[in-house]
């Protein structure tokens, strides 16, 4: 049955805090599926995603007396998902690589690989994190560009333009892997 | 491929995602009818877009199992022990608004002097000679120090005509209250925020002329039949000669140095309860201009409004006040002291440390009554005998310190709280040492 709630983040934000979980798992059906797919987009790999997107959750309820602004729930989930991405790739000695992910020099490595999405999920993967991020939230979003500029705190416009760019670089790394 | 088949491959990528405009839209046709270049881009363009959709798509019908994971995850996760106490902090800090900083606690402290020389006896005063040269008198200034005066506490600094007293503290001089004690409402002016806070005063007496009733309580004090005045002769205070009388009662005690030619009282100290509250440097009839007491809002102010209950303060209300003091406060230590006079020590503190938690007006507000309604418990404290606080070194939670003791009225036993806010009633015999 699908039990819809209506009470604000900010609402839930303060019942968390005062130990209710099942405020907090609202939170978490809300807010999710987003912070996966920020996840996805900076490590580029669905099991990794997965772990650090559970990691980031827990980690919200644990501190989640230090959010001063409830309503701000959303982003402030996603930077704390953000982070932790940032440490594993650290952790796994990938800083260099991604650091030269802008010159287009590499990028993680998808472990995923249904046949016909291969060339796809490592092409997604060769791409610079600042593209591969609006990317991957546009298309688990409804491809909803004004709610990812929300999300990443950039304008309309902004989100519109590393979109089209995301998808024109994807489709030359297509091109060259074909032409191989 | 030219610059015009350039542009159009951002056409295409903005028609593939959907953000194309009905112009570019139509430019971009026209371009593909004749570009069979741009037209082939266009159509793998929009053939990966399939595959992303779809790519997606299969990642995403995994999403409810993994939600699920998480939830479970959530729910056999233990939630760290402090993040209950600090649920008052959190409800506060909801807003962002900061403008009405300083002023919840200043309000408090202008509201708890305000009986300072109220009737403690209810008696039918009747005319004294040491104040008959006042009878007369339409103003007054004077200096009010609640507590002890060698302490460093802020001086109250009050000008009185008919029913109205206009009251400055020393340590917070850009906050003038204006206290019509005849309609019972205080209008508060904070000048560097341009705000004005209209507070209603509920169980306070009409008082029509505080000039009159500070009068009929001096003479009162002398003459009533259970005072006992005890002349104290003329002592040197402050560089002035001055005649003394010391008026007792079992509940209070009051002292009063006049000048001895004009027999005009120019130090009053009195002791309530467990209050001190020393006026000095009183002087009569000084000119003042009437519009110094206007109960009207200046232009250009921005105007709150609330009431408080000055009689009405509960046990509760002065639990909730503690909670306050520690959570919000006191970084989770009670307060080294329920005393009045402490309270207004650190007014400006308090004020100060309000305005830092980003708190909205209504919250800063509803914070600064609940402190009002603490202090008033403590102001107009009603048990039997003397209050007793031991919370000082305590931390809120500490259930097994006692950090409050009092006897109600007509109650056999105590009412004790402890360092969790829990409370008992104890035997006069079990009571803390």
């Amino acid at each position: 049955m699908l039990i819809v709630d209506d009470r604000s983040d900010e609402i839930l934000v303060v019942a968390s805090c005062q130990g209710d979980k099942s405020a907090y798992a609202i939170l978490v059906e809300r807010h999710y599926r987003h912070v996966f797919a920020m996840c996805l987009g900076i490590l580029a790999d669905v099991h990794d995603a997965e772990d650090i997107a559970q990691d980031a959750m827990l980690k919200g309820l644990l501190k989640i007396a230090e959010l001063r602004e409830g309503e701000q729930f959303g982003r402030w989930i996603l930077q704390i998902a953000k982070n932790l991405c940032i440490d594993l790739l650290r952790r796994q000695k990938r800083v260099k690589l991604a650091a030269n992910e802008a010159a287009n020099s590499g990028g993680a490595q998808p472990r995923q690989t249904t046949n016909e999405n291969h060339d796809l999920h490592w092409a997604i993967g060769r791409l610079p994190k600042e593209l591969r991020i609006p990317l991957v939230m546009y298309y688990f979003d409804n491809k909803n560009a004004k709610a990812i500029a929300e999300r990443l705190n950039i304008s309309h416009s902004g989100a519109c333009q590393r979109i089209r760019t995301a998808r024109q670089q994807l489709h030359e790394v297509l091109t060259r892997k074909i032409a191989r | 491929m030219n610059s015009v088949c350039d542009k159009m491959r951002d056409y295409i990528a903005d028609m593939v995602t959907g953000t194309l405009s009905q112009e570019q839209a139509r430019l971009l046709n026209q371009h593909l009818s004749q570009c069979p270049t741009c037209r082939n881009y266009a159509h793998q363009l929009k053939e990966e877009d399939l595959l992303l959709s779809e790519l997606f798509t299969n990642i995403s019908a995994d999403m409810a199992n993994r939600q699920q994971r998480v939830l479970e995850a959530v729910e056999s996760c233990c939630l760290p022990k402090q993040s209950k106490p600090l649920l008052i902090w959190r409800t506060i800090m909801r807003s962002r608004i900061t403008k009405f900083a300083a002023a919840a606690a200043i309000i408090v402290a202008a509201l708890l002097v305000v009986h300072f020389i109220g009737n403690p006896l209810g008696s039918n005063v009747t005319f004294a000679q040491v104040i008959q040269p006042i009878l007369n008198a339409q103003t007054a200034v004077l200096d009010i120090i609640v507590g002890n005066e060698l302490d460093s506490g802020p001086v109250i600094h009050d000008m009185v005509m008919g029913s109205r007293i206009r009251r400055t503290l020393s340590n917070a001089p850009d906050v003038v209250s204006i206290i019509d004690l005849g309609s019972g409402k205080i209008l508060v002016l904070i000048a560097p925020t341009k705000e004005a806070v209209y507070i209603d005063l509920k169980g306070l007496p009409s008082i029509p002329n505080y000039m009159e009733r500070l009068r009929n309580v001096i003479a009162g004090l002398q003459e009533h039949p259970q005072f006992k005045v005890e002349k104290l002769g003329e002592r040197d205070i402050a560089g002035q000669r001055l005649i003394g009388f010391r008026a007792k009662h079992p509940k209070a005690e009051i002292t009063i140095w006049a000048d001895p030619e004009t027999a005009l009282p120019v130090r009053i100290e009195q002791n309530e309860g467990q209050m001190n509250v020393i006026c000095k440097n009183i002087q009569f009839d000084l000119a003042m201009e009437e519009s110094l007491f206007s109960m009207d809002v200046p232009e250009g102010y921005k105007l709150q409004q609330t009431e408080i209950d000055l009689q009405g303060s509960t046990e509760q209300d002065f639990i909730e006040g503690l909670r306050v003091r520690a959570e919000v406060l006191g970084a989770g230590q009670l307060p080294d002291s329920v005393a009045v006079e402490d309270y207004i020590k650190e007014a400006p503190a308090i004020g100060k440390k309000l305005g830092e938690l980003g708190l909205s007006e209504k919250e800063q507000a509803d914070l600064g009554m609940k402190l009002g309604r603490h202090l008033l418990f403590i102001r107009f404290f009603k048990g039997e005998g003397e209050w007793h606080y031991a919370g000082k070194g305590v931390k809120l939670g500490e259930a097994d310190k006692a950090i409050f003791w009092y006897q109600p009225k007509d109650s056999p036993t105590y009412r004790v709280i402890y360092g969790d806010l829990s409370v008992k009633d104890v035997a006069p015999e079990n009571l803390p040492k």
